[in-house]
Order: structure tokens, then sequence, then C-alpha cells
């Protein structure tokens, strides 16, 4: 079996059975980015010699690359977030997650590509060209974290880390057939991750297998003394039988037809599995302002934090942004101006707390609930580009766990009849991970969507 | 409050605040563009939010301090940047 293809768990049992060597693993998944790269444009940088901590003080992912969303800041690695702004920004520090993987033992095979700032659901607000979606390169890999998703799915990294503020760790892995934590709000460090939308970025991971991701999820979570929002947290006990919810609004009839085929079939197989319990449908009643919300509330907060970006401290100055993030920064900008604060950014937190409320009630019901991820499949490269508010729409499945803080897992739930992914979400309530990789676990043990590769 | 759509001259005084500059082109294209977001977040005025209070952050977490203490490994080397010499007596 191509190395490139093994999961984390395969490539750690062959190095200790001493079919390949660290140094092998690392060659092969370099010439692998050498020979792809160019046409998939994953990677912004890469490190032709593996970067790595000199003492790793576990060795839990030894001679395991992983790549690393260029939004988490690398000492003495270049860091762009995919903006012309930072094109040449070299950081003094590394972020806690990046510091979390080295010191056990993982080493940084390259920065991988994303929506500038992370601002977009498809990849192509990058500065530096949009990522391809390996499963057919006409389509988007989903934002923001595409280059993350795509590096797994196209066999360049067994594992890369992400960010997910309205769904950009699970819309990129659901289009590209990939497994993806958004952990509850502050079980993961933001230190060192350039910061968006700070009251919802949430840090996780990209894997192949939700194996992995539980493994992974366990070595990078865990409250950091840098980041004073990290929560010293309490992992919820799994409950003995999981009961299962169908939120009813993330079936409306906006969603596309195949793609709800996939994840009723999927919720059926795992109806099946032993110690599961559907417990039908519970509503979210609103789902539908969601999008609104999450559009006053995230703009507000990066227009506070891309204030900085002067050319002063950082980087090229404010001409340098691309349109993405000077839409962002003026909506949220007018949101927070006198005489429409009240109507706009203190609204939408109000209407948070509903919407962070109506998980809750379905909580006190349900231990998990499951979803589309996105409301289609893989969109083509360029369709939505110049509407942005077609673009905000991706977000609509995936928004409403950001605003409440809660985590949700994203795995393959099969293909569409032209061969491309579709991805669902088990959804838990806040600090209920545990739950979600169990439940992610079993699922994959009865399907086999996670070991399928794309052809390149 | 209905939203009017935003003129290029609104949406110059809103990049002026945001210490943006744009075009005659991009002013344009920005205030049609802005103009159907707000119109589209207007739906939130259906909702009665009167006794509902805000939601800045989700963990419940105050008072977040740590101790004032130095620490030796986040001091940046010297070299990569430049020093000066005091101003201040």
């Amino acid at each position: 079996m191509e190395i490139t293809s093994l999961s984390i768990k395969q490539l750690t049992a062959g190095i200790k059975k001493k079919e390949f060597s660290e140094e092998e693993i690392y060659r092969s998944y370099l010439q692998r980015i050498k020979k792809y790269n160019k046409e998939l444009n994953i990677f912004l940088t890469v490190c032709d010699k593996p970067y790595k901590a000199d003492k790793p003080s576990t060795a839990h992912l030894s001679g395991i690359p992983v790549g690393v969303k260029d939004i988490f800041v690398t000492k003495g690695l270049r860091t762009t977030a995919a903006s012309k702004v930072l094109e040449n920004y070299m950081p003094e520090y590394s972020a806690t997650l990046v510091n979390r993987i080295l010191e056990n033992g993982a080493s940084v095979i390259g920065k991988t590509n994303l929506d500038a700032w992370a601002h977009g659901a498809s990849g192509e607000n990058s500065d530096f060209g949009p990522t391809k979606n390996p499963w057919n390169i006409a389509y988007v890999p989903g934002g923001s974290s595409s280059g993350s998703a795509a590096a797994v799915a196209a066999g360049m990294c067994p594992a890369a880390l992400a960010t997910d503020t309205g769904g950009s760790i699970r819309l990129p892995a659901s289009f590209c057939n990939a497994v993806g934590i958004k952990p509850s709000y502050g079980r993961c460090s933001r230190y060192g991750v350039i910061a968006m939308a700070s009251s919802l970025d949430s840090p996780g991971v990209i894997t192949k297998t939700a194996e992995d991701c539980e493994l992974m999820f366990h070595l990078i979570a865990g409250r950091d003394e840098y980041d004073g929002t990290s929560v010293p947290f309490k992992a919820r006990a799994l409950p003995k039988k999981i009961r299962v919810g169908i939120p009813k609004e993330y079936f409306s009839e906006g969603i596309d037809p195949e793609v709800r085929r996939k994840v009723e079939e999927a919720i059926r197989r795992l109806a099946d599995l032993p110690d599961v319990e559907l417990a039908g449908e519970v509503s979210l009643p609103h789902t539908e302002y969601a999008v609104a919300t999450y559009y006053i509330i995230v703009p507000s907060e990066i227009s506070s934090n891309l204030a900085r970006y002067d050319g002063i401290r950082y980087g090229h100055d404010r001409t340098q942004f691309g349109d993405e993030a000077k839409r962002r920064i003026m909506l949220g900008t007018y949101a927070l101006s006198t005489g429409y604060y009240d109507a706009y950014y203190k609204k939408a937190m109000k209407v948070r707390t509903l919407i962070k409320q109506d998980f809750e009630k379905a909580f006190e019901k349900v231990d998990v609930l499951v979803a589309p991820v996105s409301p289609t499949p893989p969109f083509r490269l360029g369709e939505k580009v110049n509407d942005p508010l077609a673009m905000y729409m991706c977000d609509v499945l995936t928004g409403p766990v950001n605003l409440a803080g809660i985590p949700s897992l994203a795995l393959p739930a099969g293909f569409t009849r032209s061969g491309l992914p579709i991805g669902m979400q088990l959804i838990g309530p806040q600090m209920g991970e545990e739950i979600l990789f169990t439940l992610g676990k079993k699922y994959q043990e009865i399907t086999d969507w996670q070991i399928r590769r794309p052809n390149l | 409050m209905t939203q009017q759509p935003l003129t290029p001259k609104d949406t110059k005084k809103i990049a002026k605040l945001a210490n943006l500059q744009l075009s005659p082109e991009e002013l344009e294209k920005f205030s049609a563009q802005l103009s159907a977001i707000l119109e589209y977040v207007e739906k939130l005025k259906n909702i009665d939010t009167s006794n509902v209070p805000e939601t800045s952050q989700v963990t419940g977490l105050v008072n977040v301090t740590r101790n004032d203490e130095v620490k030796s490994v986040r001091y940046i080397k010297k070299g990569t940047y430049y020093t000066a010499d005091a101003v201040f007596e």
C-alpha cells in the first residue's frame, strides 16, 4: 500500500514494525506535494526539510508530517494568512497548537492555502490563487481551510491543522471526503492563530479517519495559559446509549436532494448501531436567522481585529487587502458605528442567545444532532465569486454551531452521482467531543467512505 | 427602520472610518454588494428580543488573569529587532 494513503494509526504501526522509516514517510509526502501542488495549489510554503522540535517530549506523533493552515504563526516559517498584506511576514514565535504537535514528535511539512484571513467558504478568496478540489479540479475544495482539507484528501499529509469560525474546517472536510473536528470554543488554544472573529474562532484538525482525528484532538486540546479564553474543561461523560436527534430545519427544502438522501441514509446506518438510539426530530427554530446574525457579529469582530494591519507593525499597508477582507471590514465598521450599533451588533448578540438556547434545549433530549455540513455538494470554481451573499449562504448549516460555541465533527457520508464528496456533521453539546468521536468511529467501522481516495 | 441602499457616498464614509482607500469603481461595486447583505440581515428585525440578554462569549469565564512573572522563553532574541538608545532618562 502507498505510504501516502495511510492513516496516522497505520503509519505509526508501520514505523514500529519497521516497514518504513520516518524519513521515507516524509520523502513520500514531499514527493507527492512536488508532483501535484502546482496543479492543485494546496501549499503556500513547503518545508523541504522537516520543521520539527529538537527534543520532542513524547513520540505520539513521531514521524508524522502535518500540514498547517497558513493562519497559525510558525517561528521562522513564513506565515501569510493567504493575504498579500502578510506575504513576507516571518513570525517570532509559534502558535500553541503548532508547539503541541511538535512536542509530540510531529513535523510541519508546509503551510496550507486558505481564503485570505479565513474569510470564505470556497478557498477562492486566497490572494495566492484558489486551491482545486482533488476529486475534480473544476470544483472548489470548500473553505476557508481549503488547503488543509485538500492536502489530506490528496495524500500530501495525513493530518492538517485548521480553524473553523463559521464552517471553515467542516465545509472543506466535507467537500474533500475528509474528517474534521470543530472543537468547542475554548477547548483548543487560539494563541498564535491570526485572529478573525475572536468570540467564535475554533482551531482544530482535519484527518482521514475519525480515529486519527480523536488522537490528534486530544494532543492539541486543553487549557493554555497564553489564551485567556481557553477553558479548563471537563469532558462530558459518555452516555450508555447515544441518543441521536435530527434537527428538522437542517433538512429543509433549500437542501440539495442528493445531499439530503445521503445524510438520511447515514442516519439509518447510525440507527442500526448497537448502543445508538434514534430519538427522532428536534427543532432549532432560530436556524434561519443564523447567517444574518453571523454576518453581523463576525464582520464586527473582523473590523476590530484587522485594524492592526496598517503596514507599520506587520507587512504591507491596507491597500493590499483583497475584496472580501474589505467588504467584511466595512460591514463591521458600519455595524459598530454610532447610530447603527443597537440595530445591528446589539441585536445580533441577542439573537445569538436564542440560537445558543435552541441547542441547549435540543441537548436536553438528545446527545448528538446529525445534519448535512453543506446545503449543496461542492460547486464549480467561479460559480459564486461575484455574489458574496450566495457565498455566505454556504454557512447556513455550520454557522449556528459557532455562534453557540459547541463542537461538531464532519464525516464523509458518500458521493454524488458525479463522484463529488458529501459530508455530514455530528453536533454535540459543549465539551461533548468524546461523544462525537465515539459515534464517528462506530460509523466508520460499518462504512468505507473514508478509505476512498481521489485519482490524481 | 428599513434599510436604504448604501450610496457610493455612504460607502466612502464607511471606508474612511475603516481606514481603507477605495477607487470610484470599488465604491460602486461595494455599495451594491454591501446593500444586498444589509438588506438580507434586516430579517433579524422580525424577532422580538426585548427580554433577551446579549451573548458576546460562550464559555462563561470571567476575570482570567495570569501570574505577573517574566518568562525567559518568551523573550524575542536580540538581533531580530533594531536596538536604539534609551529615549527617556
